[in-house]
Order: C-alpha cells, then structure tokens, then sequence
C-alpha cells in the first residue's frame, strides 16, 4: 500500500511537465517570414531594407567625398581617411571606400525580397476588393522589378571597384559551397544587363507624388545605358573602345534623347543648370536618385569656413578642375586666344564653375566670400580650404546652421544630363562625331548641353576627327558632371588615371592687395600617387583569407 | 601573481596560527565553517537545507549579523569582500541606483552572461528588492554540485537569500539610522588659466595661430572678470559637499508552537548630493529616493503534519530627479570646460553659447523634474504535509509564489536658453539668446512586470543504523512576464525538474548525486531540455580514531565535487531568439516628393537551428576544520571548463553570403583557482578579538574560438584570459629623429609629429597599424579578498573590512583627450610631451583635433587598477544588561558606522572604481539599535 502511494505521488511529480502545455511556446511577436510577406506594409518594408544599402555619397568616407580621391578636390581636414586615396596608403586591410559587403548585403535583401514574394498571391482581396487586389498585383510585380534592379546597381557598384566579381543569382544559404570564383567583367555586364532588362519589361515611366524615388523604367534603362558604355571603355578593352557595345549603348541612350516610344514625354533636360542642384527634387531631369530628408550636415562640412556654423570638412574643388572650365567664348584657357586673364582668373567663365564651386571674393550667404591669406574664410583659419575654393554644388546657401536650419537633400544617381554624354561619346566612338543614325549626331549631343549652361555651339574645329572630339566630351563629362562622382570612374575606364588622379594636386594662393585687388598664384597642394594597380581596388583581405577560390586583383 | 598570493595566504596561515596561540579560545562558533556534526542548525543549500558535514560541495555563507554592520544603503553593498568567491563591484552612488555588479568567482564565458542566479525563499528574484534588516543568511552556491539542481541557469554560481522567520518567543526591535554621504573622490579638472595656457600650446602644436593672448590667459589667472573670462568648477555648483541618509526600522519576531512571525517595516530616506534642486515652487529637482520595504512572514502548524508559510515582502519606493537625466548633467560636466562661460551671466540669465547649450545648472534646476514610483510585492505560499503515515521521514510539499513589480513614471519637462555674454563697443554686456524657455509638459509611462513560480516536492530523510539517506525529487517552473518596452517583452519560461540522493555513514563518509532536469524558451522547441548532474563526495577526517589523538584538531574535513551545470543566457537580450528565423525594422528610405522616410525591415541574423546553452564542467577540492579551538579555514581549489560558447561564424564566412551569419556554439574557456578562509577568534580576559581573510585567485583561457584570420599569431584571443584587453604596446613619444629616420615604421592612422605616441611595430612589417595589437595590461591573474577585523573590550567593539582587488586595469584615456571640443581635461595632462619635457612626459603632446594615433587602445593608458578600500567600520558600544533591565529593553546598541573610509591605490586623480558619471559615494552614520 505504502510503496503503491509513494509510486503514485512519484508519478505524479514527474508528470506534471507532461500534463501541461505550458512549454509548447514558440514566440508570437516576432515576424517572422510568413506574417512579413502576407502583410502589404512590411512587404514594401522588406524592399525598402534593400533601397537603405543604396550608397548615400554626401561626405560619406570620414566626412570626405569620393571627389576628394580625384583630380577634382582635396578634402579640408588633413586626417580623413578619405586622404589614404591621395597617399598611396589605403590597401587591402585597409580601403576607406571598400563597399564590397555593403553591395552583398544589398544584393541579398533583394534576393529575400524576390524569395519573400515568389508565391504571394493577395488572393484574400480578390473577391472582396478589386481595385485593391489589382493595384497590389500591379504594384508587386513593379516592385519585384525593382530589387532586380537593385541587384544589378549593386554589381554595377562593384564591377567598377574590384573588376569581375562572383555573381551570387539567388538567396545563399551558410550550408551550401560560398566559396564562389570572381566572374569575368562581360560576365558580370551580362548579369547586370540581364538584370535591368527584366525589370524594364515591368516598371512604370513614373510613380505618384508619394513614389518618386522608386525605381523607374528610365531609371533601369540609364543603368544599363551607363553599364555598356563602361564595359565599351578602353579600360576593359585593351585600350580602345568596343564598338558594338558603343553602339548598343548610344541605342538606348537615344530613347532618352529622343523622348518618344516607352520614355515619350518622361525627361528634359532642366533650363538652368545652378538650379538642378538647389532643392530640385521633382526636376524632369533626374532620373534616379535618393532622396534624403532633412539634414544640415553637407551645409555643415561645406561651408566656408568663416561663416557660423561651419564645421570645416569642406569638399575643396581643386585648381586643377577649375581651370577645366572654359571661357564663355568656348575657347580653353590655355588657348592664348581665349582672352583668361590670370590676374582675374574667374571672368568670363563657362557659368557651370560658379554653379559649382565657390570663387575667392564672390557673394555667398550676403557677403563676400574672402578666401586670400588672411581673409575670413582664407589660409591662416583653422580647417580652411587647402586650395582657395570651396564647393558649391549641391550645397543649399539658404541654411542658418546656428538656428539649426535643415532642408531635404537628394543625391543623383542618374540624370538626363550625362545620357546625353554617354550618347555622345559613345556614338563618337562607334560612328564618328557627325553621324546622326539614331537621331542625333555626337557634336549635336554635346552641344544640348554646352547651350544649357549657355555655352556657344563647338566650332568645326572642335570636332574634326574622333580624337579631338573625345577630348571635347570627355573635358564636357568633367565640368557637367563634375561632384557627382563620375571622375573617379571615368578616369579609370579611360585608362588616363596616371595623367589625372596621379597628377599634382593644384590649389590657388590668393593674396589681398592694398588697392583692393587680389594676386592669385596657382601651387601645388599636393603631391598624389597613383599606381597602375589602383585601376581597380583590391578585394578585402579578409574575404581573400575566407575564399580560396576568390583571386586578388593584380598588384595588390 | 599566483605565487604571490601562495605565500601571502601561507604567511597569513601562520601568523594567524600564531595569534591562535595567544589567550584562549572563545569556543566562539564561525558561521562560515562548521563542519561539526550534531546539532548544529542546517545550511541552505539547493532547494533546501542540509547538515554542514554532509556537505561535499563549496558553500559560503554570511549572516544577518555580520551584514548588519555595515552602514548601506542597499543588500549589495553590504557583501563587499564577505564571501570568498563573490565579487562584487561597485557602481555609481545615485541614490536608488546603486546596487553593486555581483559574480561568482568570474566570467567564464566571452559571448554569455556570467551574473549569478539569485535566489530569495527559493525563486529567483531581485536581491536589490530587500534590506538588509529582513535577511537572515546569504549563501553563494558555487561548484557544480551545489548548483546542478538549478540546471539550466547554474553555471554561473547561485547566491541563495533567506529571510527571517518566526521563533518561539517574543522579540522587539528597533533601529535608527542617521548618515551623511559624500563623493569619494571627484576628478582634478584644471583651471581656466591652465586651460587657456594649454589650449594655445595645443594649437600651436597643430601648426594654428594661438587663441588666447597673453592678456586673456592674465585675466584668468587673476579672476578680474569673472564674467568673459570665468573659472567654473562645475562640481562645485552640482554637488553639495554631503548629503543626509536616514533610516528607521521596526519589527516583530515571535511565536509558539502554533504560529510564528517574522514582521518588519523599515523607512529610507537617502537626498542625494545634488544641490540647487530648490529653485522651483511646487518640486524638487533633487535626486531623492526614498523607500518603504515591509515583510511578513508567517508559519502556521495547521495540523500535526501539515505547515503552512504564508510570505509577503513588499517596497514601495519614490524617486525624484532633474528633467534631464543625471547622466545627461555629469557627462556635460565632464564635457565643458571651465573657461566656456559664467554659470550665470551678470544679469542672472544662464551662461552658454551656441555649441554648448546645456548648462549643466540649468539642466539641473530649468528642465522641470521626473518622479516615479515603484510598487513590488514578493510573496509566496507554502504548504508542507509529513507523509510519516507513509513512511517515516518522507514529506511532500507544494508552493506557489507570485511577484509583481510596478513603476510608474511622471516627467514634467521644459526647456530654458541660454546667453552668450560679450561686450559692445560702448563696453556694455550684450546677450545673444540659445533655445527658449518652455511651459512643463508632461509625459508619463507606466511599466508592469510579473512572475509566477509553482513548485512541487517530495522530500524524504532517515537514519538506518550508521547510514542515513536525504532524497528530494522536485517539479518546478516559472513564467516572467514583462513589459518594459523596447526590449523583447515575450516571457521568459523556465520548466524543468531536479533531483537530490545523498548518502551519510558513521557520521564520517559522505556522498551526494544530484541532478537537474529544465529548459527554457531560448532555445529551438525540441531541443530545450538539458540534463545536468552533479556529484561530491565529503570525508570528515576528525571522525576518524587515527586523528582523535590530535587534539589540536578540533575538526577536519576534505570534500570533492564534479558535475555539468548549463548557462542558457547565452548572449545579449536581444540574441533571445537566435533559433529564430525573423525580422526586425532596421534603418528607413525615402521616397516622394516630399523625401518621406518609410521603415524599413530586415531579415535578423541567421538563425542557427542547433543552438544551445554553454555547458560548464566544474571540478572542486576542498578542505576545511578548526584548530587549536580558535582557527577556522578553508581552502578550495577549483577548476571549470566551459564549452559551447557562442561564436560568431562571420569571420569564417564570406561576405558574398551578404547577412550576418549568425552564431554556432563552439567556444571552449577555462578557469581555475583558489579560494581562502581563515580566521582566528581569541579572547583574553574582557578582551576579544577576532581577525579573518578572505579571498579568491583565479585566472581563466580561452581554449577555442572562431576568431577573424589574424596576420600575427600575437592577436589571436585564444591563449588569453577571456577578458584580455588587446591594444598596441607605446614606447614612449617619437622625436623629430625618429620620423625623419627612414628606418622609423610607417604609421598608418595619421601622420605623425615630434610627441605623437610611439609604437612598438610588433610584426616588424614597416608598418604600425591595427595588426601590432597584442594582449596588453595585466595578464589576467585576478585577486579579489577581504580582511575581517572584530575587537572588543568588554561592552564596546571596533569591527571592519577591508577588501581589495589585485590584478586589475584602470584605463584613463577619457580625461585627457583633444582639446578641441574643449571638454574638460584632467591634470593628468600636466605631465605631457612638450620638447623640453620629451625625456619625462607620461602623456602625448596637446593636440586640438581628433588624433587616431595618440587615443587609440595601448599601454600608454592603462594603470594599475588595484585598491585596497575600508569599506567598513563599526565602532559600538552594547549597553549592560543590569542597565536595560530597568527600561524593560533587552539589548540597546549605539553604533557608528562608516563606509568607503579609506583607500589605497594608484589612481590619484580617481576614485579607482568610478571615473565618470554620478560618483562613488564614502558615508558616516549613527545609530541605535534597541531590543523590547
């Protein structure tokens, strides 16, 4: 009897875990993949994960911007990282402007995207709600589109970095082989391209005011618009230009240009030039571009220094982009014809330079800005400019930083603009600079964008053979697009970084006379170095150590 | 280190020994060590209570009388060096936040939580919730089988809290404390003068024009113009110099063989030391706590068999601080320096200017105030029926305990400017106004946490012959439910079972199996449950009829334990989930013409599928007895080894897999050591004394880890402790020589100038960058020990505590970085690199920008973190008894007490446990304690 109680209570005891559920748990509050993909909300905010890997470039390398790694500008604090480019010290341990992660990262949140909405139907509105139902359809497919589009960014931003590179098509699991091998470049071009054509089967002209920004129909077409030309460039084509993908890009680039068929009435160029850079963010000009909300911190670093609020990470335009800019007659400033005038080196310039950089004595904010030795915003101020200019682009002059003011900001991805430089220099190459198969020669290309920014037409003897007219678009792409982070590549593409990023950086000394006038002397900021291994940057040792398949680019 | 302590403890041994010899004994019983078989009352240990001699496991205990003597404001503080094997650390002393890190002989873990399981009347629960009025004992569990019972959440040692209970009886008693509490130690910032001078000595450093003049720099040596030229020193206008503490408590203890009780109330009032919080009509915006802690606990024998406890604990607690947090005010105080502006300019407005507009008075006295209260209750019920109709000695029980914790939070807040003071040309003061003043808003939260335990038990005791046999076979589990918002507020959910045999012979051979059987809801649904089982043995020597001959040996006893104890709190809170595959919102994008920011919401980490809780092996030796009728010892050696820590698989992985890869348990660490008591209680004629030491040495290693691919093996973290500090060695400052030397390594963070911080280029590559890092400071040997002191003559009684730490790294890089965001700096800074200084300078030369090269992680600053503190000091006087008899009072005792007194080490400057924020606190109290 006893034994039997003490077996029962034993019993008992024990069996107390067995005779509740209260262990069965499994968390509720967390999405998980099913609630996020069946919930129209956090679809989209699945997809907008993947748009927060696009790159934000308004001083993002230690406050620096990419320019400052070229011929284009030195950047104002002698410590950021930004100066390894300009050093000769970044590596592969160290690459302040390494994205290779980032673009991966990228590159998989699309991919969960796609995996996400493989099999999502919104069949429960399909009997309740019509227009819903449709709409959401509709818009699911635009936005499948759109991460394929992500993706093919995203190798875009790496294929100009690193070369070739190991194409992941789908969503990796840790248990399978990651040890993938780099691609070739026309390999990755064919993804990219692969890529954006399926999303230009799908995606709309526009969005609703509430949309813009999303990835567009144009916007995948400039993608590979701007893939071709560079996969045609000297860089990945033994020194000379592939014609055949010339002409494949001056094609697509021409839909633009031409504004009829699927683009029919989406873009033009914008009438003023100073005015696409200043709070322009529904200008039909733009194509693709990230639309920051308000902040204050690119007014912050750029401002001169002399005026409040000022932090001093100015983005300083160099000597050498500067005397780029030609005189409004049309003539360089190199031809003795022109009429420059050193001792007043800013008149009678191309209007592009003073849309883009700030000039010593010119009114910024109310005042004069005093950039010689001495003067407000001048050498001899802590963090002042290294080179007598200060950068204008972009940056919003109506800002009072010590009341905090902010505004919205958007950086350009793609815009009207340099389609019609990529048209020009591609059909220059392919078909010479007069030909006019795709509606619009090569001079007629460039010449929309000299009378823009009121520049007269080229002269014949500008464009008397393909070469000279090269150097008349490549000296155009400089100036248009110059702080939108296109040097950087295109040097790299034209194989002229020796020439160019390897030059002397230039600054101007400016010295104030007594009588008011100013004396400007053109020096050397800084010596840069540029090895021929720095056409491509090198692949993360890290990642080198974790992949044997994964090769080093040569040099590094 | 260890060899160190070796001979230190041996010497102490003897010494002690010695002392031994002197006077007689007082046949004094020492709660740490008992080991005497009989009557002696129970021990607690897991789930219950055993006999000191049968225990075979490391147990260290401290009762309600020595915690007692100690002048603190909460439990935490009063354990200091009490139990070998328990470190405690001091944090900041605000008022209500000041309850002391706690650890169990040291992390073993690099990935996990290593804070001990804290057990009050048998559930875990906060110790910080109670006095130290209302405890009767706290034990540390510590090796494995001490712990294994409680499974799953064992392995980082277990602190068991009892309450009082009821006696048969009738006691009264009374306690009144008063005290006073002020800072320890604040930091030397330097003047405004020094500031100037040093300020101009760092700009020209960095090629810049001087900012001071020589005019300014006279004006802030003589103070002639307090205004445009001031001297503040921010502390002075924050803090009083000491601040009230007040207590008062009251209970009853008593009872028959029917009902007992234990009730108490007891009242704290502790100010706080912010001063100026009077500005305002209507509130304080003082730091002020206050609390009110009550308890009752009752036994009822409801019949012969069946007893019943009904426990209710409760506080209620009322805070009160400034509008903007006090971390907000100290790290502004720590962030202005002295010569920015006035406190307030001459038309009494607040000082400021545009880029520092939080002046730390106005933060304090102009941002309105925040007020919360708490409300917890700890209660539990109890039935325990004897089952002797069964079988005699089996008993079964049950017990349910549920707990509430409220708060509930009310900030008024506004906002004030600030005035930038200058003079016009017509040398009058001009104003430029920063922010605005505001109306009060008002926001309030409210949080609500709960927890449910139930238990179940059979328990079963008998003697046969020579042999005797405990066993206890238990259910248990436990729901906590909480809303804190932010974090992940799902219920933590424990459910699991334990078992105990233990097996006695002849009073002399002892032995123990004890096993825990639970889980918790970290871990993927079929794989939650661990087993984890425990053994010791313990042998009592003195039994023996070899060693009755020794009569010096009072006692003697040898034990040994080994077992697996598991520690599901494997990562940070937010890795809960990590078999979870989830998603989280994570960053925004905009879109539209109007740049609207829409959320955005990622995958989390991968989820590994197979994770598990870090299992720890732990071996444990022991001896321990009483000589000579006065030494008491025991020392222990132990060793743990921890496997399955959580490893971060990103550094193996590619990144082209694009998300971070998750965690895999793989981590392997150790750790061992050896523990201490000993202590020796004499008496001669009315004199009485007793002197103990207490104290732990212990070094741990990390055995396996994943780690990033190193380019030196000097990186690599396995070999080291788990908390080895990694950073680049500096040999002192390169001159002009070394960086026109070619032969001089490149340094990579920044270009370098003369009294920059030299680095040792310990991969000899030409180059000091990151890669240089090796294992820096001290090497891990960790000391951590107490020494007690009791003297008494006749009615009066000095008693203390010493305790110290060995072995540890103070880093001092926050005072005395840049200047150019013009913080305060500390007078550290006077011993910097200057060229005439270059021979001599402890410190890189001044510089105004942010320098990568001279603040990174080196040697340059680490100091020696020991200290050795008197945390407390007892002087008291016990009335006679023929005196109180008249007052019907049985006992009346006056204390002083003190608390932080003194402290030997080697940061000056510093308090050596608290460099920033609310600073760690020395208090002085009197008071009375008086029995009816």
């Amino acid at each position: 009897m006893k034994t039997k109680i003490v077996g029962l209570l034993l019993v008992a005891v024990m069996a107390m875990p067995a005779c509740n559920e209260y262990f069965d748990y499994e968390n509720s509050t967390l999405l998980d993949e099913d609630f996020v993909f069946s919930d129209y909300t956090y679809m989209k905010q699945v997809l907008a994960n993947a748009y927060t890997q696009l790159p934000s470039s308004f001083n993002y390398i230690n406050n620096g911007m990419l320019a400052s790694t070229t011929d284009e500008a030195e950047h104002a604090w002698d410590y950021s990282t930004v100066q390894r480019f300009n050093d000769g010290s970044w590596n592969s341990y160290t690459n302040p402007n390494d994205t290779w992660s980032k673009q991966y990262q990228l590159v998989r949140r699309a991919y969960v995207f796609l995996n996400g909405t493989d099999t999502v139907t919104f069949k429960k509105f399909r009997y309740v709600d019509d227009v819903t139902y449709n709409r959401y359809t509709l818009e699911l497919k635009q936005f499948r589109a759109q991460s394929r589009f992500l993706i093919a960014f995203s190798y875009f931003e790496l294929l100009k970095r690193y070369g070739g590179v190991p194409i992941v098509d789908r969503l990796l699991s840790v248990d399978e082989d990651l040890d993938l091998p780099r691609s070739s470049v026309s390999d990755v071009v064919n993804f990219i391209v692969a890529n954006c054509d399926s999303a230009i089967k799908v995606l709309p002209k526009t969005y609703d005011a509430t949309n813009t920004g999303r990835v567009t129909l144009g916007t995948a077409m400039a993608l590979k618009n701007r893939t071709l030309l560079y996969a045609a460039s000297p860089l990945y084509n033994n020194g000379s230009y592939n014609k055949d993908l010339c002409d494949q890009s001056a094609k697509i680039a021409s839909e633009f240009i031409a504004s009829t068929g699927s683009l029919k009435s989406t873009y033009a160029l914008e009438s003023n030039y100073g005015a696409l850079f200043t709070r322009k963010t529904n200008s039909k000009e733009l194509i693709f571009e990230r639309r920051e909300g308000n902040s204050n911190s690119y007014e912050k670093a750029n401002f001169p220094i002399g005026y409040d609020g000022s932090e001093g990470n100015a983005t300083c335009p160099s000597q050498n982009l500067v005397d780029a800019y030609e005189m409004t007659s049309g003539k360089p400033i190199s031809d003795p014809a022109s009429g420059y005038n050193p001792a007043d080196p800013y008149k009678n310039r191309d209007a592009r330079l003073a849309y883009t950089v700030i000039l010593n004595n010119s009114t910024f904010k109310g005042r004069p800005v005093e950039l010689w030795t001495g003067g407000l915003d001048g050498k001899g101020k802590e963090k002042a400019s290294k080179t007598g200019y200060y950068l204008k682009k972009y940056v919003d002059d109506n800002l009072n930083l010590v009341l905090g003011n902010t505004s919205r900001h958007c950086w350009y991805y793609f815009r009207l603009g340099e389609i019609y430089l990529n048209y020009a220099e591609a059909m220059n190459e392919a078909y010479g600079p007069s030909d006019s198969r795709y509606g619009m020669s090569a001079v007629d290309a460039v010449n929309a964008i000299r009378q823009r920014a009121g520049m007269p037409k080229l002269v014949a003897s500008d464009y008397a053979s393909v070469d000279v007219l090269r150097e008349k678009i490549r000296n155009e792409r400089r100036i248009e697009l110059a702080f939108e982070e296109h040097r950087c590549w295109d040097v790299r593409r034209w194989k002229i970084a020796e020439s160019t990023l390897g030059a002397d950086l230039r600054g101007m000394d400016i010295v104030k006379n007594e009588n008011g006038t100013f004396t400007f002397t053109p020096y050397v900021v800084e010596k840069r170095i540029f090895e021929e291994k720095m056409y491509y940057y090198p692949i993360p040792n890290s990642e080198i150590l974790k992949e044997k398949k994964l090769t080093q680019n040569p040099g590094w | 280190m260890k060899e160190i302590y070796k001979v230190l403890m041996t010497s102490v041994f003897l010494v002690f020994a010695m002392l031994g010899l002197i006077g007689t004994s007082t046949g004094q019983k020492i709660d740490t060590i008992k080991v005497k078989n009989g009557s002696e009352e129970l021990l607690d240990i897991a789930f219950g209570k055993q006999k000191p001699a049968a225990i075979g496991s490391a147990i260290s205990t401290v009762t309600s009388d020595v915690l007692e003597n100690n002048t603190v404001t909460n439990v935490g503080n009063a354990l200091f060096g009490r139990l070998p094997g328990l470190i405690v650390k001091q944090r900041g002393g605000e008022p209500g936040n000041d309850f002391p890190s706690l650890m169990v002989r040291g992390s073993t873990t690099y990935s996990g939580g290593s804070d001990p399981l804290i057990i009050v009347d048998g559930f875990q629960r906060s110790i910080s919730q109670l006095t130290v009025e209302e405890i009767a004992s706290i034990s540390v569990l510590k090796d494995a089988a001490a712990t294994a019972m409680y499974g799953i959440k064992g392995a980082n040692g277990v602190i068991l809290v009892t309450t009082k209970r009821g006696i048969q009886g009738s006691k009264i008693g009374v306690t009144l404390k008063y005290g006073m509490q002020q800072p320890t130690r604040l930091p030397n910032f330097i003047n405004s003068y020094e500031y100037a001078k040093l300020y101009n000595e760092a700009l020209v450093n960095d090629g810049r024009a001087p900012l001071y003049s020589a005019e300014d720099i006279q004006k802030y040596k003589d103070g002639s113009d307090p205004y445009l030229y001031p001297d503040v020193n921010w502390f002075d206008e924050i803090l009083e110099k000491s601040s009230p503490v007040m207590e008062a408590g009251l209970n009853f203890r008593g009872g028959n063989s029917v009902v007992r009780h234990y009730v108490m109330v007891n009242y704290m009032v502790n100010q706080g030391l912010l001063t100026n919080t009077d500005w305002n009509d209507g509130y304080s915006t003082g730091s002020s706590f206050k609390r009110l802690n009550f308890r009752s606990n009752v036994d009822i024998n409801v019949t012969k068999r069946l007893v019943a406890s009904l426990d209710i604990g409760g506080r209620l607690e009322d805070r009160n601080g400034p509008g903007t947090d006090i971390s907000t005010i100290f790290s502004n105080i720590y962030a202005y320096a002295p010569n920015l502006f006035p406190v307030k300019n001459p038309n009494n407005s607040f000082g400021g200017n545009s880029a520092y507009q939080g002046n730390p008075l106005g933060l304090l006295t102009s941002t309105g105030y925040s007020a919360s209260n708490d409300r917890n209750f700890q209660s539990s019920f109890r039935l325990e029926h004897d089952l002797d109709f069964i079988t005699k000695g089996l008993k079964i029980g049950a017990v349910a305990a549920f707990d509430n914790w409220q708060r509930s939070t009310e900030t008024y807040k506004k906002q004030f400017p600030v005035f930038q003071l200058a003079k016009d040309a017509s040398n009058n003061y001009t104003y430029t106004k920063y922010g605005q003043v505001t109306s009060l808003t008002r926001t309030a939260g409210n949080s609500h946490d709960y927890r449910t335990n139930v238990e179940a038990y059979l328990d079963y005791a008998q003697k046969f012959g020579l042999s005797e046999v405990t066993a206890k076979l238990l259910y248990h589990q436990d729901k906590y439910v909480t809303n804190w918002t932010g974090s992940n507020n799902t219920p933590y959910l424990l459910q699991g079972g334990a078992g105990r045999v233990s097996y006695g012979y002849n009073d002399r051979y002892f032995a123990e199996l004890v096993a825990g059987y639970n889980g918790t809801e970290r871990f993927p649904k079929s794989k939650r449950f661990g087993f984890f089982p425990a053994a010791a043995l313990s042998w009592v020597l003195s039994e023996e009829d070899f060693m009755k001959s020794h009569s010096w040996i009072n006692s003697l006893k040898a034990r040994v334990s080994y077992g697996l104890v598991g520690n599901d709190d494997i990562g940070a809170n937010d890795d809960r989930y990590l078999y979870i595959s989830y998603f989280v919102n994570s960053g925004s994008y905009p879109y539209g013409n109007s740049n609207t920011s829409v959320t955005a919401t990622r995958e989390s980490n991968y989820p590994n599928y197979n994770i598990t809780w870090e299992k720890s092996y732990k071996t444990d030796l022991g001896i321990e007895g009483r000589l000579f009728n006065c030494l008491d010892f025991d020392l222990g050696y132990f060793h743990e080894k921890r496997t399955d820590i959580v490893d971060d698989r990103t550094n193996k992985l590619p990144s082209i897999l694009g998300i971070t890869a998750g965690y895999v348990n793989n981590g392997i660490a150790s750790r061992s050591g050896l523990e201490t008591t000993i202590q020796v209680t004499r008496k001669t004629g009315d004199f009485e004394y007793s002197l103990g030491i207490n104290g732990i040495v212990t070094k741990s290693n990390i055995d396996s880890r994943i780690e990033p691919a190193y380019p030196n093996d000097f990186q690599r973290r396995v070999g080291h402790p788990v908390n080895q500090s990694f950073g680049l060695e500096a040999i002192g400052f390169l001159s002009q020589e070394d960086i026109d030397n070619p032969e001089t390594p490149v340094y990579t963070f920044m270009p370098v100038k003369p009294g920059d911080v030299k680095y040792k280029d310990k991969d000899n590559n030409g180059l000091i960058d990151s890669n240089d890092e090796s294992a820096i400071g001290k090497s891990g040997t960790y000391l951590y020990y107490g020494i007690t002191f009791e003297f008494k003559y006749k009615a009066l009684s000095l008693s203390g505590l010493l305790q110290g730490i060995g072995g540890a790294n103070a880093w001092i890089n926050g005072l005395s970085g840049p200047m150019g965001k013009k913080a305060q700096i500390s007078e550290y800074v006077m011993n910097r690199w200057t060229t005439a200084t270059a021979e001599t300078a402890e410190f890189p030369r001044l510089t105004t920008v942010d320098n990568s090269n001279n603040y990174r992680t080196s040697t340059l600053w680490i100091r020696s973190g020991d200290y050795l503190r008197l945390r407390s000091l007892e002087l008291a006087y016990d009335f006679p008894k023929e005196l109180l008899a008249s007052m019907h009072l049985s006992a009346c005792k006056v204390f002083l007490q003190g608390m932080n007194l003194l402290t030997l080490d080697k940061i000056k400057n510093l308090d050596p446990e608290i460099f920033t924020g609310y600073p760690a606190l020395k208090s002085y109290n009197l008071g009375v304690r008086l029995q009816f």
